[in-house]
C-alpha cells in the first residue's frame, strides 16, 4: 500500500507539470475557445488517473519518479526530483535525518511512508464521503420535483438549476423561475447534456479525490469547473443575437443572486465571477480560425512536452564502474570506486543495495565489483547510484594470491576435471610434503610423468585445488616415492589410513577411506594357506552380500553354499558434508556354488558366474549393501557392462573364462572347509578315475580325455590337489600313470597361478615320469628361495612356494 | 397566523388537495403519482409537512383542509419563496452558476453592463 502511495505521488508531481503549464497557457489562451482550455484539463486529467504514460524526447518533466520505491525502503532516503538542486538540497538533510538504523529492517523514512500512505487514504475516504452525502441529499430534495417538459423537473428546494444523474439525467429548475430567465438557462443546461459535463465534473471530482494532497490538482479542478461553465456559455451564445445575451447575462444575474449567505462549499473560493461571465457573454466573438488553429496546436505541444515521460530507457546510459567492498552490510554493501573512475570525484564511499548481487559468491571485504548503473548519482553521504542495471563479482579477496600460482604453476590450472584429479604426494622429508597435479584418466601414470611433476606445498595445492569446480571425492590423491628424494616411505605407511587422511587435510579436502589402486585387472592370488584366507571388512561384506542375494529357493538341496568374488575395481567416494558415510563400489566377478557333499567330493548342485557391480554405504556400523547390479540377459548383457563398468575394466567385465578356475577354487575351498572334507580321500579317488579307464593306452593325455570331469574336479582342487601330490611325490616312488597326471594336475595348476611352467631337462635314458618332474620341480624351487624373498615367491611362483611351504623350508 | 409559506410545487399539491377533499391519503397518492409522478413516500412526507404548517389535517386516512383555497390566497402573499434544503449544491454537479452573494453594488454593476451592451 505504501508503494501504491508512493506511486500516486510520483504521478501526482509529475502533472503538477502539466497543470503548471496549462495554467500558463489557458492564460495566453483568453481568446481562443474554452472547449480548448478543457480539453487541456481532459489530459491533465488522465496524467493524473493513468499510471502509465509514453516516453518521449520532448518530455520537458523533471522525473516521472521523485520517490523510488527503494531507496526508500532499504537504502538512505533520497529522492531523485529530476532537478539537481533539488536533490542536492534535501537529499543530505535526508541522509541525516533518516538514516536507516543496522539493528531495524526496516528505515524509519519508510515507516514514515507507511504512515503518511493511511493519511493519504483517510482523506480520500473522507472527500468520498462527502460526495456521497451531499449527492444523496440533493437526491432526496429532488424527490419533490414535478416534471416540466421532457427531462426537465420544477422543484420547490433548488435555489439553482443544475443536472443530477450519470445515465438518465434530469434537469431540475427552481420551481420560482420566471419564464423569461428559463429559456437560457435550458439551453444552457442541454448544452451541459451534449458536451457530458455531468460525467466529466464528478470524474475530475473523482480523481481530486485521490490527489487531495495536491494543491494543484484543486487549481486544477476549480479551473476546470469554471471553463466548463464559459464553454456552455460559448456553445449557447454561439448562436444568440444581441437581445439573447442580454437576455441570458440576466438569468445568469438571477440566478446568481441568493437571499442567502453561502454555506461552505469547499470549492466556493475564487470562482468566477457573474460580472466576468457577463462580460463574456456581452462581448463575445466567434474566434478568428487561426486561433483556433494556434489553439489546438498549443495543446497538443502541452500534451507532448507534459504529458510524456522523459526518457530513461534501458539504457538510457549506461556507466560501468568497478569498485573495491569495504564493508559488508546485513542488505547493503559499502563500495569504494576504482583509482582512477569518475565516480571517485562525485564520492569515495557508496552505499549499494546487496539485493542486486546474486547470492554466491557471498561478497567479502575486498572484492571487486562491476557496477552497470544508469550515470545518476544520488547526493547523499554515503552517495548512491541512481538505478543499478545489474551488479557482479568480479574478482575475490584472495585473488591475488592465484593469479600468482597461475604464474608459478601454470600446468596444473589447465587441466581437465572431467575424470577427476589425480594429486601425486610424495615426501622430500620427514615433514616435508609435496604435490603435484595431473588430470585424471584411467591408466596408471608414468614415472618420467610422475618425476616430470612441480612439486607445490600443501597450501599451494590447497589453493590450486579450490580454484576448480571439482568435488572432493573427484580428486584422488596417490603417494608415490620420488627416486630423487632421500625419504623413503614405506608401502606400510602409506598403507594406513591415517597417513592418507592426514594428506586430505592437509590439503583441505576431506578425508576419504583409501582403496588400492587396482586398475589393472590381476586376479587374486588364490591363497597358498590351507586356512580360509583371512578377509577384510570390505571382501566379508561383500562375500555377505553375494551369498545373501543369491540364496537359493530351494535350501534343503545343497549342503554348502560359498561364493568367490574377484574384483576388477573398487571406487569409493568420500562422505558428504556433514556425514561420514563413504560409498563404495566394488566391480567383479561373482561366482556363488551350492554344493552337496558326498563320498566323492563336491556336487555341484547350483550356482551362478556373473559380473556384478556392487554398492555400499560404509559408515561407523559398517558396510551397508545398496545395490546389488547384475547385467540383464542376451543383448543387454554386453551393453549393461559396458555401461555399468568403468571403461578400463569393460572388456574383463565380459570376459568370465578369465577367472573362473581360481574362482572355483576359492569356493572349493571354501566348502571343503566348511564340510570338513576330507581331500585327500576325494583327490585320490578321482585319480583313481582317471586312471581306470582306458586302460588299454600308454598315454596319459588318453586318460584324461576319458575323463574330464574328474580332471577339472582335481583343478577345482586346486591347492588340495597340490598338497596331496606334493606329499606323495615326496614319499617317492610316483612312477607309474598316476604320477603322470599328478605330474601334469600340478603343472596346470601351478601354470594356472601365473607360474612359469618348469624348464628342464628331461632324462636321458628313461621315460619321463612324474617323479622324475617332482625332483626337478623340488631342486628348482629350493633355488628360486635363495634368489628371491618369500613374498616375492609367493607372487611369482605360487606352487613352488607352498611346496616350500610344505616342506617348511619357508 | 405567521404566514405559511409554499413553493410552487407544493401549491401545485395543496390545489389537489383542495380541488378533490375530502380524499384518503391512499387516493391522494395515486393522484399526485398521475400528476406529479410522486412516489408514495414523496408523498406523504410533503402531506405531512403541510399538515404541520397547519394547512390540512390527516383523520384516520382522510385529508381534509383547516384553511380553504380562497383564504390561503386571500392571507398569504403569492411570492413563493424558495425553501431552505440541507447543504448546499455539490460541487460536482453540473449547473447554471454557483449561489454566490452579491453585494447591491455588484448587481447595479451587471445590471448596467447589461442594459449598455451593444451601444
Amino acid at each position: 500500500m505504501s508503494n501504491l502511495f508512493l506511486k500516486i505521488l510520483n504521478m501526482s508531481i509529475a502533472a503538477g507539470w502539466l497543470i503548471l503549464a496549462v495554467v500558463l497557457l489557458r492564460f495566453l489562451l483568453k481568446k481562443a475557445p474554452r472547449w480548448i482550455t478543457v480539453f487541456l484539463w481532459g489530459i491533465a486529467a488522465l496524467r493524473l488517473a493513468v499510471p502509465f504514460s509514453f516516453e518521449s524526447a520532448w518530455s520537458l518533466i523533471p522525473s516521472a519518479e521523485t520517490f523510488q520505491a527503494h531507496n526508500i525502503q532499504y537504502e538512505t532516503p533520497a529522492v531523485s526530483s529530476g532537478i539537481p538542486a533539488v536533490n542536492n538540497a534535501v537529499n543530505p538533510l535526508l541522509g541525516e535525518m533518516f538514516a536507516p538504523n543496522p539493528a531495524a529492517s526496516v528505515s524509519p523514512l519508510y515507516v514514515w511512508t507507511f504512515v503518511l500512505s493511511v493519511i493519504w487514504l483517510m482523506g480520500m475516504a473522507i472527500l468520498l464521503l462527502y460526495a456521497v452525502i451531499s449527492y444523496w441529499q440533493v437526491h432526496r430534495s429532488v424527490s419533490e420535483g414535478v416534471p416540466y417538459e421532457g427531462n426537465i423537473f420544477l422543484c420547490d428546494q433548488v435555489k439553482s438549476p443544475f443536472i443530477l444523474g450519470l445515465v438518465r439525467p434530469k434537469i431540475y429548475l427552481p420551481s420560482n423561475m420566471n419564464a423569461v430567465t428559463m429559456e437560457p438557462v435550458i439551453a444552457h443546461e442541454k448544452a451541459h447534456l451534449a458536451r457530458r459535463d455531468h460525467w466529466w465534473k464528478p470524474l475530475g471530482f473523482l480523481i481530486l479525490t485521490v490527489h487531495w494532497f495536491n494543491p494543484l490538482c484543486w487549481i486544477a479542478y476549480v479551473l476546470l469547473c469554471r471553463d466548463i461553465e464559459m464553454a456552455c456559455d460559448e456553445k449557447v451564445i454561439r448562436q444568440i443575437d444581441l437581445a439573447g445575451k442580454k437576455q441570458y447575462s440576466m438569468a445568469l444575474l438571477e440566478c446568481s443572486t441568493g437571499r442567502r449567505p453561502v454555506t461552505i462549499c469547499p470549492l466556493a473560493f475564487g470562482e468566477i465571477g457573474v460580472k466576468e461571465r457577463v462580460k463574456n457573454v456581452l462581448h463575445y466573438k466567434k474566434p478568428a480560425f487561426w486561433i483556433i488553429a494556434g489553439g489546438v496546436i498549443a495543446c497538443l505541444m502541452v500534451a507532448v512536452c507534459f504529458a510524456t515521460n522523459p526518457k530513461q530507457g534501458v539504457p538510457r546510459e549506461q556507466h560501468i564502474l568497478q569498485a573495491r567492498i569495504t564493508e559488508v552490510k546485513e542488505n547493503a554493501l559499502l563500495v569504494t570506486p576504482a583509482e582512477g573512475s569518475l565516480e571517485l570525484s562525485s564520492s569515495d564511499l557508496f552505499h549499494v543495495s546487496a539485493a542486486n548481487l546474486p547470492p554466491s559468491p557471498e561478497p567479502q571485504v575486498g572484492d571487486i565489483l562491476e557496477i552497470t548503473y544508469d550515470g545518476s548519482i544520488l547526493e547523499s553521504y554515503p552517495a548512491q547510484f541512481g538505478t543499478i542495471y545489474s551488479m557482479r563479482v568480479i574478482s575475490q579477496a584472495d585473488s591475488l594470491e592465484i593469479d600468482g600460482l597461475r604464474d608459478k604453476y601454470p600446468e596444473y590450472f589447465a587441466l581437465g576435471t572431467f575424470k577427476g584429479l589425480e594429486v601425486y604426494v610424495w615426501q622430500m622429508a620427514e615433514n616435508d610434503y609435496r604435490f603435484g597435479l595431473m588430470q585424471g584418466t584411467n591408466r596408471e601414470k608414468t614415472l618420467e610423468e610422475k618425476m616430470a611433476l612441480q612439486g607445490a606445498t600443501a597450501e599451494e595445492m590447497a589453493l590450486i585445488l579450490s580454484t576448480f569446480d571439482i568435488e572432493d571425492n573427484d580428486i584422488f590423491v596417490i603417494p608415490w616415492q620420488n627416486p630423487i628424494s632421500s625419504y623413503m616411505v614405506t608401502e606400510e605407511q602409506v598403507k594406513n589410513p591415517e597417513y592418507i587422511n592426514n594428506i586430505y587435510a592437509m590439503l583441505g579436502l576431506e578425508s576419504i577411506l583409501v582403496e588400492p589402486d587396482t586398475s589393472t585387472a590381476a586376479p587374486i592370488t588364490v591363497e597358498p594357506d590351507t586356512s580360509a584366507p583371512a578377509l577384510s571388512d570390505e571382501q566379508a561384506a561383500v562375500h555377505q552380500a553375494i551369498m545373501a542375494h543369491n540364496k537359493s529357493s530351494n535350501p534343503q538341496e545343497y549342503d554348502t553354499a560359498c561364493c568367490s568374488f574377484i574384483a576388477l575395481e573398487t571406487l569409493s567416494g568420500t562422505p558428504l558434508a556433514g556425514s561420514s558415510t563413504h560409498k563404495i563400489t566394488c566391480y567383479g566377478w561373482a561366482l556363488y556354488e551350492e554344493y552337496k557333499v558326498t563320498d566323492t567330493g563336491l556336487e555341484t548342485v547350483g550356482g551362478s558366474h556373473v559380473p556384478v557391480a556392487l554398492s555400499f554405504d560404509l559408515d561407523q556400523g559398517g558396510y551397508t549393501l545398496t545395490e546389488y547390479w547384475e547385467p540383464r540377459d542376451g543383448s543387454y548383457y554386453a551393453q549393461d557392462i559396458r555401461e555399468k563398468f568403468p571403461a578400463h575394466i569393460a572388456e574383463d567385465g565380459m570376459d568370465s573364462q578369465k577367472f573362473l578356475l581360481p574362482q572355483k577354487q576359492a569356493c572349493y575351498a571354501q566348502a571343503a572347509a566348511a564340510a570338513g572334507l576330507d581331500t585327500n580321500k576325494v583327490i585320490g579317488t578321482l585319480i583313481e578315475t582317471i586312471c581306470s579307464s582306458p586302460a588299454l593306452s600308454s598315454n596319459p593325455g588318453d586318460y584324461i580325455r576319458e575323463h574330464p570331469l574328474a580332471y577339472r574336479e582335481l583343478m577345482y582342487y586346486g591347492q588340495y590337489t597340490l598338497n596331496y601330490c606334493f606329499a606323495r611325490f615326496e614319499a617317492g616312488g610316483e612312477t607309474g600313470l598316476d604320477g603322470h597326471i599328478m605330474m601334469q594336475a600340478c603343472e596346470e595348476i601351478a601354470s594356472g597361478w601365473g607360474e612359469e611352467p618348469l624348464v628342464f631337462s628331461p632324462p636321458m635314458n628313461e621315460a619321463l615320469t612324474g617323479q622324475f618332474w617332482y625332483d626337478a620341480f623340488k631342486n628348482n624351487a629350493l633355488n628360486l628361495m635363495a634368489q628371491y624373498t618369500e613374498m616375492e615367491l609367493a607372487e611369482r611362483c605360487p606352487g613352488s612356494y607352498l611346496l616350500l611351504r610344505m616342506l617348511g623350508e619357508v | 397566523m405567521a404566514e405559511i409559506q409554499l413553493g410552487a410545487v407544493e401549491a401545485r399539491f395543496a390545489d389537489i388537495i383542495w380541488e378533490r377533499e375530502p380524499v384518503t391519503s391512499a387516493e391522494l397518492t395515486k393522484l399526485a403519482a398521475a400528476k406529479l409522478t410522486w412516489k408514495r413516500t414523496t408523498t406523504h412526507t410533503v402531506l405531512h409537512r403541510l399538515c404541520d404548517k397547519g394547512l390540512f389535517q390527516n383523520n384516520n386516512g382522510t385529508v381534509t383542509s383547516l384553511i380553504s383555497r380562497q383564504e390561503f390566497y386571500a392571507r398569504h402573499s403569492k411570492k413563493y419563496v424558495d425553501e431552505t434544503f440541507a447543504g448546499s449544491l455539490p460541487a460536482f454537479l453540473a449547473a447554471f452558476t454557483r449561489e454566490k452573494k452579491l453585494t447591491a453594488e455588484e448587481i447595479t454593476e451587471i445590471r448596467e453592463l447589461i442594459d449598455k451592451a451593444g451601444e
